[in-house]
């Protein structure tokens, strides 16, 4: 009898865990692959949150992660890819520094039959047979974003539609740079077409070029300007240093940054910047590798798979802008 | 009687100036005088206490970092491109250290450059190792220490910027062009009045005599990466102290800004020749240039095209200059 119930006993176990085995195996073909990231130095604070957030969560998934980074330099990553592609890992994941530049790289990667996900940078869209999928911010919709929250300062400091606004864009010729500019200009054209875009320089995402970008366009068009755009918050910061030093009151213009970054959240509380757009680094990376997930996992996917950009103001800074992980 | 007026040499002092080794560093002087007042005459509120701190905000940073490397320069070892590494992980010093006060964290960040250097010139100084190689295989590793020491993140002063980032001794007269001032004079003097100035300036000029003569030359060279460290370091606690935020990005683009300045300056790349002086008002004519191409609102890559035509005008017609009266 008591055979006959260890049999059986054993019998279900067995079957239980041959079950469970099988339902394992469904939802994580992704453990074990071997995939390559290639992506951007930290030397950019959003970049090494964003490293340290894909290790981590791509430990957590049982992906074994390459990590390979470089300093803005497309030339390099080319070689990087070259590299990678050498290696035949089982998908790359790619931060294009340039994209544009890199389509080359990215046909190569198609020709070896190595699966291309993208994140943080969207190329144009026109070539995205290139890749499986992208995952990552919508830059267009981020300018979009600050234009409504440029409008909605205006109302709520109870300031006329009326005047000037100038941009402190990243770097020329980027991609986000080319989209989030478009996205700006567009939506603000729409929802407030007496404010007149007076100057636009870039800030090339650093706080002193923005400063002496904003510096340069306080002197020319002084009161006349009524708010800023600035694609970042770190650049926001060096419009704030100029227009103070300009002798105007930033709290009496409409400041929108991008980002929600620690220096913007600081910024936002103190009143000298209205609001930001968010983009999470902890998001993009969490994506990311949802994506090499579902990828491995056989599920259909999309070209394009964007994280959310809620607009923040003082009212919901936090609630929405979570102070970025320490490691 | 022409053709003698034309001969004619110049009175005294002109002479001085129109000398073969000191016509670009005057043409260059005089090109950025009358570029300002040009721009104060022919552009609207220019010459406000504003723009004027936005000029000499922007060439305090770069003109104490080019004033370091001057000296490296003229010592005879071409470039040190280690000084955006430096100034990054200076500025994360210089905020991690502000509840020291003001000097205290420039003090700390003075430190840091101060022994960077001091590496880099034993280095190259003692070990005569390849000055360009030594000085990129530093800036690799100062910018790996930096970011292991900061986990690549912003560091943000909690009080916000200081008198040292955004105070003025004058409307138009900020703390940081003070300091960039006495730099320039502490320097000028080393190089001009003193003997290890006048070593320098001879390692430079010829290495192989210097030594032969029994200068202290390895003395020199280790000394002039010491003042290349502290002078990038300067720059980077500046930098910082205008935003009150420190971090890699800090210095992205110092070591091209600090060689530009330095040699439309005048000094020459060859080592022995050019003054500190001359090294300010590179860093001026370049300051001025770039803010008055900002404050016109020209295109980014207008901007680009006349700060490169403005460099290699000033070069080149320096060296025809100097060739011609020769």
């Amino acid at each position: 009898m008591k055979q006959t119930l260890r049999t059986a006993l054993g019998t279900l176990l067995t079957g239980s865990l041959l079950a469970l085995a099988g339902a394992a195996s469904a939802e994580g073909a992704q453990e074990g692959k071997k995939v390559i990231f290639l992506g951007a130095d930290d030397i950019c604070e959003y970049c090494a949150v964003y490293n340290g957030q894909i290790r981590k969560l791509a430990a957590a998934a049982g992906i074994d992660l390459e990590v390979v980074t470089n300093k803005f330099d497309a030339a390099q990553q080319a070689t990087q890819i070259d590299q990678a592609i050498a290696k035949k890992p089982d998908a790359i994941l790619l931060w294009t520094i340039d994209g544009t530049a890199l389509f080359p790289s990215m046909r190569k990667v198609k020709r070896a039959g190595i699966p291309l996900l993208l994140t943080d940078v969207q190329p144009d869209q026109k070539m995205d047979d290139l890749w499986v999928q992208y995952s990552g911010g919508n830059y267009e919709e981020q300018g979009a974003k600050a234009a409504q929250l440029m409008v909605k300062a205006f109302d709520d400091k109870g300031m006329e539609k009326k005047g000037g606004v100038i941009l402190i864009t990243g770097i020329i010729g980027q991609a986000q740079t080319i989209s989030m500019t478009k996205g700006f200009t567009e939506t603000l054209a729409k929802l407030a077409p007496d404010l007149t875009i007076l100057g636009s320089q870039p800030g090339n995402w650093d706080t002193g070029t923005s400063t002496q970008a904003a510096a340069g366009l306080f002197t020319k068009y002084g009161d006349q300007i009524k708010g800023v755009y600035a694609a970042e918050d770190i650049m926001m910061q060096g419009v704030l240093i100029a227009a103070e030093r300009a002798g105007m009151d930033p709290t009496k213009m409409a400041m929108i940054g991008g980002g929600c970054e620690p220096v913007g959240i600081q910024n936002i509380k103190s009143g000298k910047q209205y609001g930001t757009v968010l983009q999470s680094p902890v998001d993009e990376a969490t994506y990311a590798v949802q994506s090499l997930t579902d990828y491995f996992n056989g599920k259909e996917m999309a070209k394009s798979h964007y994280v959310p950009h809620p607009m923040v103001t003082a009212a919901n800074v936090d609630q929405v802008c979570k102070p970025w992980p320490k490691d | 009687m022409s053709t003698q007026s034309r001969s004619a040499p110049l009175p005294g002092p002109l002479s001085g100036l129109f000398a073969p080794a000191r016509v670009q560093a005057t043409v260059i002087q005089i090109a950025t005088v009358a570029m300002f007042l040009l721009a104060c005459l022919t552009v609207d509120n220019y010459a406000t206490a504003s723009n004027i701190a936005s000029i000499l905000y922007a060439a305090s940073t770069v003109g104490i970092a080019a004033v370091g490397l001057a000296s490296v320069t003229i010592s005879g070892n071409l470039f040190a491109l280690s000084l955006g590494s430096t100034a990054a992980f200076a500025s994360i010093i210089y905020i991690q250290l502000s509840g020291l006060g003001v000097i205290g964290a420039l003090l700390g960040s003075l430190a840091l450059g101060v022994v960077f250097g001091l590496i880099q010139g034993i280095v190259v100084g003692l070990l005569r190792c390849n000055a360009i190689i030594t000085t990129i295989a530093a800036s690799s590793l100062i910018a790996g220490l930096a970011t292991a020491f900061s986990g690549g993140r912003t560091v943000l002063a909690t009080g916000g910027p200081s008198w040292l980032g955004n105070g003025a001794i004058l409307p138009g007269i900020p703390w940081q062009a003070v300091i960039f001032l006495v730099v320039v004079v502490v320097a000028e003097l080393l190089l001009q009045r003193s003997r290890t100035g006048w070593e320098l300036r001879l390692r430079g000029t010829n290495p192989a005599a210097a030594e032969l003569a029994g200068l202290r030359t390895r003395r020199v060279v280790v000394l002039s990466y010491v003042l290349a460290g502290a002078g990038a370091a300067m720059a980077g606690a500046l930098i910082a102290a205008q935003s009150g935020t420190g971090n890699m990005r800090v210095g992205a683009d110092l070591d091209f800004s600090a060689i530009a300045a330095m040699l439309v300056g005048g000094v020459a790349i060859s080592g022995g020749r050019g003054r500190i002086i001359d090294v300010a008002a590179g860093t001026l004519f370049l300051a001025v240039l770039t803010n008055i191409l900002l404050v016109n609102n020209f295109a980014y890559e207008v901007q680009l095209m006349i700060k490169g035509l403005a460099v290699l005008v000033a070069v080149t017609a320096g060296a025809l200059l100097s060739r011609k009266k020769r």
